[in-house]
């Protein structure tokens, strides 16, 4: 019995390895066959692989001998592996990049590679591409990568519940007194106005600087604000939180999965801090018609249309050269973009949007027309972060936190801020 | 000489039993391990070669890093609170199946079940419900305040709570150990403490417990670590927050390590975590000789 | 008489454990009907636990899988994987136990030392070394960083278990099999093996289950789609910025639960013959 169970394991065992021999089998004949491999990694969702992949399908029947291998991931996870490669020098050729955070940290360590030459050789073409972007992903005078599309700032809101409580939707250049006028009027009603991310307080910090013309970093890369202006945004978000027109942080912590956000289930009016291109996912989450609508004003707009993704040459590259060539085929090609679209955000090439806008989905279109209406309130974009912003933003978030809960008081909350981020800058 | 081959050394056996285990050890722990008290001593951002800094990252921490000590903190009391928690429930369930009530194998894969779901996405997504201002919990504390309408899973006093009891929940393995430690205790020893008249908590004590005491001891000292390091749980339901009530140490050594780039302050904590570990631990162990009953020295 | 007693004191015991598997099992409950809910019906910002319609799309959804791989080939690969890890970790942990439980030699304690202290270490915190010698070893996407390993009794919570059930086995079987003549291999065979089994099967039901369960390491190793996971695949559901598909998450969640459910009945059965039914008969 117990002999019979040992050669049972023996047995498995043995079937199952050969299973594994015949992968690695498999990508050996690869490389002997002298196909030139290219890996590409990006992050990742259930509708962006199924394109990715089928723009993958199409360039390889264009160019035999090519063999692309896809490292995809979601989103958690994606850059622990990223720099946990890049640590054992094993990155894929090409990284889906993000432009704040990420870029200038791998740019600075030397983890991805300047695009120039491949510009003055005339693999990569760039005449067609949008400056802003471009400006962007240069530091220091050298290119870290293409933008795949651009999602401008804007909010999203439900017209169903104004009309409820007799609102109107609010015209650009509305002010953020207008947006707490809005909100007394919903709450008085049993609504809140706003259901923002909670894990992203710093960033809706940002797009509140800009519109009084500040920066949350400046481009030196110490604390682009002054002390008046967060003092001005605690107590809005403590008056906010106290008239309920936002909801205090325990209840949005508690509906943090976007098809839970209390804007998606109905008992908020607006997301103020959101991008346009997740218009489409919140309106099939919602299952209702939303308006995308620009933030509001303090003195002015600090909205801007960020590059949503980057391709990026790393410096582990095995070829960068059909990295390159893959890259240009991407970003001028209308071919690929006919099955991208926007999920990547809107294309950054005026001839690539030109040849989609025909076969656009309703909810692109919205995006495309929104960005037409609203295009002269968009400012630079911020400048580049320092290493420091993670750390930085997660004690902003902390500290608003705190406030909200009315465990400190603004001022206070100001003076450690300020006290403890120029510490971390230092 | 038979008798000495039993009881006396025999260090060729013994090194080769405990060989793959070394090999393992010099292979893929040794140096990591080392890699990792070295970084501890440096300014490393993964992406670029370790800076020698002395003990610059151990000051930081000790001195001035606030966010460090609420952290030690908060795990000192998550650790107080789930360790005898969890032993108490899954040694009573224990108990309680050990005697083979009617239908004790499905009551042993219900009681397992959760244990399964680990620190998984779907398990986070629950936990914010179950615990948040219109989940069930809240509606019966409503049964008794009217009033109450807070997220339990989102307000700093009660959110690491939340946590504790998904641990206390997921109880199944420390029950499943405990059950084969039960199991392995020689049923001639109950027939003669019956034969003896022994009522059920003199068994307990004279025969239940230091039969058990080895597999008691196991489990005590596993659960204190698995406390100690509790990450992924926290890390997926409540990242940390809010203000920091459930940022425990490794979630905040990982932050530290690959949110922040800070890979030699990262270290440092790993390094404190195991001082302060290895001083428990081995005070538990200095006094397992009073207690823990083995059949072979 | 007597059987009518004892039915009666079982009464309390029943209701306690009735009531426990109640509160255990509700959440579970709740995450079956989870996976039958429709988009707009998973969350509504109350905590409704029976779906308005039975939406069973999501099982067809989730198993379509991603990029063109069935969800049933991220199965498959986790199946592969675990077994080859559960092998491993079960043999070469009891062989290493026995050494640290059973034989006396230099340097036991100072070993034994530090293998409670690799039990303390946070293993995110070595991933990154880990990463790195297994990349000059030229094993990155190969199944070798996962298993091998396992069968160097690499997680020493199993060593660690196995240490303390070896010892409380009665040394007098030992020492009766030495005087029968049997070598200290042929003791661990026949006599600690057989008589530590309710141990074996408990870890064995533990290593399936965590290899299983592991995200971090397949994430790192396995870069080829074709040779993910189970638990990298259900990852993919889940996208914070572009929304998430969770009936479909839910779904996978508790079709990936079978085999591991199914190991656990297959052995869990066996915990309960423990020396008391073997070891002494023989």
């Amino acid at each position: 019995m117990k002999k019979r169970s040992v050669l049972f394991i023996l047995l498995i065992a043995f079937l199952t390895l050969p299973l594994f021999a015949n992968g690695s089998a498999e990508s050996d004949s690869q490389e002997t066959k002298e196909e030139k491999v290219l890996r590409i990694a990006w992050w990742t969702n259930e509708e962006r692989t199924k394109i990715t992949n089928e723009i993958f399908d199409l360039y390889t029947s264009q160019n035999p001998g090519l063999v692309i291998e896809p490292e995809f991931s979601g989103w958690g996870g994606y850059w622990d592996k990223l720099s946990i490669q890049a640590a054992a020098g094993n990155l894929a050729d090409i990284i889906q990049m993000d432009l704040y955070g990420y870029m200038g940290l791998y740019a600075g360590k030397g983890q991805i590679v300047d695009l120039t030459p491949y510009v003055e050789s005339g693999l990569l073409d760039l005449s067609q591409i949008d400056k802003g972007p471009l400006e962007n992903a240069t530091i220091d005078g050298k290119l870290y990568g293409v933008p795949l599309g651009a999602s401008p700032q804007a909010a999203i809101i439900n017209p169903q519940i104004l009309e409820e409580v007799g609102l109107e939707l609010p015209k650009p250049g509305y002010t953020w007194e207008d947006y707490e006028k809005m909100g007394e009027v919903l709450a008085a009603n049993g609504y809140y106005l706003d259901s923002f991310q909670i894990n992203n307080l710093a960033y809706e910090f940002e797009y509140y600087v800009r519109s009084y013309g500040e920066e949350y970093f400046s481009a030196e890369g110490s604390l682009g604000f002054s002390r008046e202006t967060l003092v001005n945004y605690l107590e809005m978000k403590k008056r906010l939180t106290e008239k309920k027109i936002i909801p205090e942080p325990g209840i949005l912590r508690q509906h943090q999965e976007l098809e839970n956000s209390l804007m998606v289930i109905g008992k908020a009016a607006m997301f103020s801090d959101m991008w346009a291109s997740q218009l489409s996912a919140i309106e099939s989450a919602a299952g209702k018609d939303l308006v995308l609508i620009p933030r509001p004003n303090g003195d002015r707009s600090g909205m801007y249309n960020k590059p949503a993704m980057y391709f990026s040459l790393t410096t582990d590259a095995v070829n960068p050269e059909e990295a390159v060539k893959f890259m240009n085929f991407w970003i001028n090609d209308p071919e690929p973009n006919k099955i991208g679209t926007t999920n990547r955000g809107v294309p950054c090439n005026s001839a690539v949007r030109e040849a989609i806008a025909p076969g656009l989905d309703q909810q692109s279109i919205e995006i495309v027309d929104y960005i037409a209406q609203v295009n002269d309130m968009f400012g630079p974009l911020p400048p580049n972060k320092p290493v420091q912003e993670p750390e930085i933003s997660e004690l902003f978030s902390s500290l608003v936190e705190k406030v909200c809960l009315n465990m400190l008081a603004p001022e206070e909350a100001a003076d450690q801020f300020l006290t403890k981020a120029e510490g971390m800058l230092k | 000489m038979r008798k000495v081959a039993i009881s006396g050394t025999d260090n060729r056996m013994g090194y080769l039993f405990i060989a793959p285990w070394l090999i393992g050890f010099f292979f893929i722990t040794l140096v990591p391990m080392i890699l990792s008290f070295y970084f501890s001593f440096t300014q490393y951002d993964l992406l670029s070669s370790p800076v020698f800094v002395g003990f610059e990252n151990y000051k930081n921490l000790i001195i001035n890093d606030e966010r460090f000590h609420t952290s030690l903190w908060v795990t000192f009391i998550f650790v107080i609170v789930v360790v005898p928690l969890r032993l108490a429930v899954s040694l009573g369930i224990a108990l309680l199946l050990f005697r083979d009530p009617k239908g004790h194998s499905l009551y042993k894969t219900l009681f397992y079940l959760p244990s399964l779901f680990g620190g998984s996405v779907a398990i986070a997504v629950m936990w914010r419900q179950l615990f948040s201002s219109y989940g069930p919990i809240a509606s019966f504390i409503r049964l008794f305040n009217p009033g109450f309408e807070k997220s339990i899973v989102g307000s700093p006093n009660t959110a690491s709570l939340t946590i504790i009891i998904l641990l206390a929940w997921q109880f199944g393995s420390t029950m499943l150990i405990f059950l084969a430690g039960l199991k392995n205790i020689p049923k001639v020893y109950y027939e003669v403490s019956k034969i003896d008249g022994a009522g059920p908590v003199t068994t307990f004590f004279k025969i239940t417990f230091p039969q058990l005491s080895s597999v008691f001891f196991f489990n005590l000292i596993l659960t204190i670590i698995n406390s100690f390091m509790i990450f992924s749980q926290a890390y997926i339901i409540t990242e940390g927050g809010p203000v920091d009530k459930t940022l425990y140490l490794v979630l905040y050594a990982f932050k530290r390590g690959f949110e922040y780039f800070q890979m030699g302050s990262s270290s440092a904590i790993t390094w404190i975590l195991l001082l302060i570990l290895s001083a428990v631990i081995g005070f538990f162990f200095a006094n397992s000789k009073r207690w823990v009953y083995y059949e072979s020295k | 008489m007597k059987a009518n007693r004892k039915w009666l004191k079982n009464i309390p015991v029943q209701i306690v454990l009735i009531l426990l598997a109640l509160i255990m099992i509700y959440p579970l409950i709740w995450m079956l009907f989870g996976s039958f809910k429709s988009k707009a019906d998973f969350f509504q910002g109350s905590f409704n636990l029976i779906p308005s319609t039975f939406y069973w799309k999501n099982y067809a959804d989730g198993w379509a899988g991603f990029g063109g791989i069935p969800f049933g080939q991220f199965i498959k690969n986790s199946a592969v994987l675990s077994i080859l890890v559960t092998i491993g970790t079960v043999l070469s942990s009891a062989w290493v136990a026995n050494g640290f439980a059973r034989i006396e030699f230099k340097g036991r304690k100072i070993w034994f030392a530090i293998l409670m202290v690799t039990l303390m270490l946070p293993v995110q915190l070595l991933m990154v070394q880990r990463y790195i010698i297994f990349f000059h070893l030229k094993w990155i996407n190969t199944i070798l960083p996962i298993v091998v390993p396992a069968f160097l009794a690499y997680q020493p919570f199993f060593v660690f278990l196995l240490v303390q059930f070896i010892k409380t086995v009665p040394r007098e079987l030992d020492e009766a099999a030495y005087i029968d003549g049997c070598s200290k291999i042929g003791v661990f065979i026949k006599i600690i093996l057989p008589l530590t089994r309710p141990a074996l099967i408990t870890c064995t039901i533990f290593a399936f289950y965590w290899s299983w369960d592991d995200f971090i390491n397949p994430l790192l190793y396995l870069n080829k789609p074709l040779n993910y996971t189970v638990s990298l695949a259900l990852r993919l559901f889940n996208d914070p910025a572009a929304g998430s598909n969770w009936g479909a998450m839910f779904a996978m969640a508790l079709v990936s639960l079978l085999p591991v459910i199914i190991v656990f009945l297959m052995f869990q059965k066996y915990i309960v013959e423990g020396i008391s039914t073997q070891g002494l008969k023989g």
